[in-house]
């Protein structure tokens, strides 16, 4: 980046009253304050300007916890000593809409979740696909995952259950 | 304005991406833009990518978190993107159509690209980021240029990224104001004037089989409406495929 298109981004940084700005090349960085959101005329303030940068970091996938194939049938083992009312302490997490139901990011990526995983409020589960929109749908409690009630790639409707949760 | 913080990447997995990992750290707001001229895996529909040569396009995501947004209104925030990059070229002199749900062509060629990925807590739909790509500077060889198409070959000449980018973020606040105070009958009516091929009897392959539909618009769900006969019908994007 030279000077003139640093000025360039002070200006518009002024202009916009965007309150920061941040560039990250592969040996540069450069951070741009505004000081003041509310006086637009004033200038901006360079506060930082290091070198050398790290490079752009890549993607991270969500991090997973790894359920090999002998955590994903330890339920199922432990299944016989429970008696079957017992699944009512289970919570079903339902599709909030009409739309192709995924269970991971994309094809060549790990599923969110596996039958054994644990799962904390906030973390995604899975991917409903409709008119082009993903939509991450995150558990709103925090447990692990008893059965997997929906399969990859398939529509799902409104309200269909896709996941059985044991509640922590 | 909407622009909180604009963070620009000399290079980047996919804006998307980033912008998704941001989420996860917690280090975003509302308004926050990532940008980047060098997008290197760029994502389209579910497992299509979206690829260019560095340094001559645009990759641009913005975070957008919702406050009293309802999910049966998510489609609009989808039209609303749409036209910005529609504003946007037409201030350069292009004039898009809009194919359902967010693809912009220019003369059946794509010139633009946007992914929405919702977060949703439950039935709450909490935040969006919107990924928009803009083929800008791009040269294209005889087979690419078949179906895609970039402001510089339609304008002739090359074009600032940074000036776009900045002209971007202008548009998306307008059309995103829009939105957030709930002018959905003004974006649906303005999505619909802008639709590709809208009205026209076009040909369609529904369930594997070739059919004559004429493009309606979009139903109340945001659906693809098509007249095929005499009856309309509701259709989302793996239904349907355009020939074009």
């Amino acid at each position: 980046m030279n000077l003139s298109e640093i000025q360039d981004l002070i200006k518009f940084v002024a202009k916009s009253g965007v309150t920061e700005v941040e560039i990250e090349q592969k040996d540069f960085k450069i951070t741009i304050k505004s000081e003041n959101k509310s006086s637009k005329d004033q200038q901006p303030v360079i506060i930082q300007a290091t070198a050398p940068m790290a490079a752009a970091p890549v993607a991270i996938p969500a991090p997973q916890i790894a359920a090999p194939a002998v955590a994903a049938e330890a339920p199922a083992a432990q299944k016989p000593a429970a008696p079957a009312s017992d699944e009512s302490k289970y919570i079903t997490v339902k599709s909030p809409m009409i739309g192709t139901f995924y269970r991971s990011s994309s094809p060549d990526k790990d599923p969110f979740v596996q039958v054994g995983s644990s799962i904390q409020k906030g973390q995604a589960v899975c991917i409903i696909e409709a008119m082009k929109l993903f939509n991450e749908i995150e558990a709103e409690i925090s447990g692990k995952i008893v059965k997997v009630l929906a399969d990859d790639a398939t529509p799902v409707e409104y309200d269909q259950p896709l996941f059985l949760v044991d509640p922590a | 304005m909407l622009l909180s913080k604009l963070v620009i990447l000399d290079q980047v997995d996919s804006t998307n991406n980033y912008t998704a990992n941001l989420i996860k750290t917690g280090d975003i707001q509302h308004g926050t833009v990532i940008l980047s001229y060098n997008q290197q895996s760029g994502r389209g529909q579910r497992g299509t990518a979206w690829s260019s040569d560095p340094y001559k396009n645009i990759a641009f995501s913005i975070y957008l978190k919702h406050v009293y947004a309802t999910l049966g209104n998510y489609h609009f925030l989808s039209y609303a993107i749409a036209l910005a990059v529609k504003d946007l070229l037409e201030e350069y002199g292009i004039a898009p159509k809009i194919k359902w749900p967010n693809d912009l062509l220019v003369e059946d060629k794509k010139i633009s690209g946007i992914l929405i990925e919702n977060q949703l807590s439950g039935k709450d739909w909490i935040s969006s980021i919107a990924g928009i790509g803009i083929n800008v500077n791009q040269r294209f060889d005889s087979e690419t240029g078949f179906v895609a198409t970039s402001m510089t070959k339609l304008l002739n000449r090359e074009l600032d990224l940074e000036a776009l980018s900045y002209q971007l973020v202008e548009k998306i606040d307008r059309r995103y104001e829009q939105f957030r105070k709930g002018e959905y009958a003004d974006l649906s009516r303005e999505y619909a004037d802008s639709m590709w091929r809208i009205g026209e009897h076009t040909e369609a392959e529904i369930d594997g089989e070739r059919k004559i539909v004429r493009i309606q618009g979009t139903d109340e769900n945001g659906l693809l409406l098509l007249e095929i006969g005499d009856s309309l019908f509701s259709f989302d994007i793996k239904e349907v495929k355009f020939f074009y």
